[in-house]
């Protein structure tokens, strides 16, 4: 009797036969146990949806970055539109959406990216970063101004005036003091151009690689960089912050752990898709961001404490739009969500401010207010942003003069 | 004794882009058989191109760094404690964002 725990010791707890190769929150599973598992997982999720669109065969977009977690997406998703009579086949389409962004990171590996993306045969579309600053896409930009009275500010910025794309592109980022608002900056525009991609491809949904791991990470991150009101829109388990999009996150409920295992016993190749926290040290304060250390912090708590992220990732799965949110508030410029009604009131209240009013807006006719234009969030992170920064052009696009 | 490294996930950056590698490392440290926290602390010494905390922890991996031994990971098989044997290929997978 006393042998019979070490005979079972490495058994696969879910067919009891094989020997287990991956622990996920204390339980073995055999790699082929483990497939059927996460496989089950990911259908589940892209098909329990409450959109409307999703019934009605919708032309989905699958966001692939080429990192682990959207080649796995891929893979997965691609199963279920192969063959295309396949009676398991959820939607009418399926497409690529992918950002180059080899302009900002050289070392980015584009060519291997998009060898991997032609494995697949669905349309795809890439869009470069820079293209949110064409002046033949956009008529007016705005560029940051200083602090004029209580109110951030944006000035017109001359078109005839402006560097080509690419150099807009690297100035932007070059002005932005903070790395945690290289980041953020980052992150909205990929957002954008995703949903661009989406409604280009005329795509009703778009899947993203968003794992708990990701979810767990966004959540704290975005609480302290004070997302809070949009927090069920940036990473709940689907959502429909764009009337025309509806984001679908369907490996929610896998961690990073299960992404790489299976990419890695399906022999599935993906590439390295660099930030501005790639390799970064902890003793190297200049590179490290709230992302960076949100990332450290939760990955050793897992490891110590295994159901950290999903339970981070399942609470906040739970979180429900705000009632005070209504489909006529105003959205922010930058990153599109609801605007609190609240937020302008509470960044002057905790801010260190100052009231000059001889130094009033009133007092600028060049100058427009974007002090309730933007989300709480964002007015926090457009403040490290040094004056005269030109600004992406969908920034200026839905904004009203004050 | 002859084991092969692997690295994916942006562990390959750490390692001045090698993604596998067949390394000869002694069988035995202080008297005791090869273990994985003795490879860990080796390729540290012999391989590693980038900061120390990149790659290790305390006496360990970084967290985020899954290790598979064979293809079973590691936390199945004793851990860092796993006695190494001839042949066995071990794989580092960097699970953070960027590597």
């Amino acid at each position: 009797m006393d042998t019979l725990p070490s005979i079972n010791k490495n058994i696969c707890d879910k067919c009891k036969v094989n020997k287990s190769t991956i622990l996920i929150r204390q339980a073995k599973f055999c790699t082929n146990c483990f497939k059927i598992n996460y496989t089950n997982k990911f259908k589940s999720n892209l098909s329990k949806s409450s959109s409307p669109v999703i019934d009605a065969r919708a032309d989905i977009m699958a966001a692939i970055s080429g990192g682990a977690n959207s080649i796995s997406l891929l893979d997965l998703i691609s199963d279920f539109q192969i063959p295309k009579t396949s009676s398991h086949q959820k939607y009418n389409s399926l497409s690529i959406g992918h950002i180059d962004e080899s302009t900002l990171f050289p070392s980015s590996d584009e060519n291997s990216i998009m060898n991997i993306i032609k494995k697949y045969p669905f349309k795809s579309v890439t869009r470069k970063l820079e293209e949110v600053f064409e002046s033949n896409k956009y008529n007016t930009f705005f560029k940051t101004h200083k602090r004029t009275g209580n109110d951030v500010t944006f000035s017109k910025a001359e078109t005839e005036d402006l560097k080509s794309p690419s150099e807009l592109l690297l100035s932007f980022f070059e002005s932005i003091t903070s790395p945690s608002t290289k980041d953020y900056m980052l992150t909205q525009i990929k957002n954008f151009l995703i949903l661009d991609m989406a409604k280009e491809l005329k795509c009703q949904v778009v899947a993203t690689g968003d794992t708990s791991t990701s979810i767990a990470n966004k959540t704290i991150l975005n609480i302290v960089e004070g997302r809070g009101y949009s927090l069920p829109f940036d990473i709940g388990a689907e959502s429909s912050q764009d009337p025309e999009v509806w984001i679908l996150r369907p490996l929610r409920t896998s961690t990073k752990k299960e992404v790489a295992f299976y990419n890695h016993v399906s022999g599935l190749e993906s590439c390295v898709v660099p930030s501005f926290s790639t390799k970064a040290s902890g003793s190297d304060n200049s590179l490290i961001s709230l992302g960076h250390l949100t990332e450290t912090f939760l990955s050793g708590l897992d490891s110590e404490f295994p159901a950290t992220v999903s339970t981070v990732a399942s609470t906040v799965s739970k979180i429900k739009i705000n009632d005070e949110i209504k489909e006529s508030d105003p959205s922010c410029l930058l990153c599109f969500s609801k605007i609190s009604k609240h937020a302008s009131r509470y960044k002057n209240e905790v801010s260190v401010g100052f009231r000059d009013d001889s130094e009033s807006i009133q007092n600028h006719a060049d100058l427009t207010s974007i002090q309730t234009q933007l989300c709480y969030a964002c007015l926090a992170n457009v403040e490290n942003l040094v004056p005269n920064t030109v600004l992406p052009g969908f920034v200026s696009q839905t904004s009203t003069s004050t | 004794m002859k084991v092969t490294v692997e690295f994916s996930g942006g562990m390959e950056l750490l390692f001045g882009g090698v993604a596998e590698e067949s390394i000869e490392i002694p069988s035995e440290f202080d008297g005791k058989p090869a273990c994985v926290r003795n490879l860990i602390f080796w390729l540290r010494e012999n391989k590693l191109k980038e900061k120390d905390d990149l790659f290790i922890q305390g006496n360990t991996i970084r967290p985020g760094i899954l290790v598979l031994i064979n293809d079973t990971d590691w936390e199945l098989e004793d851990g860092p404690n796993y006695s190494l044997q001839e042949s066995d290929v071990v794989t580092f997978i960097s699970t953070l964002h960027g590597g």
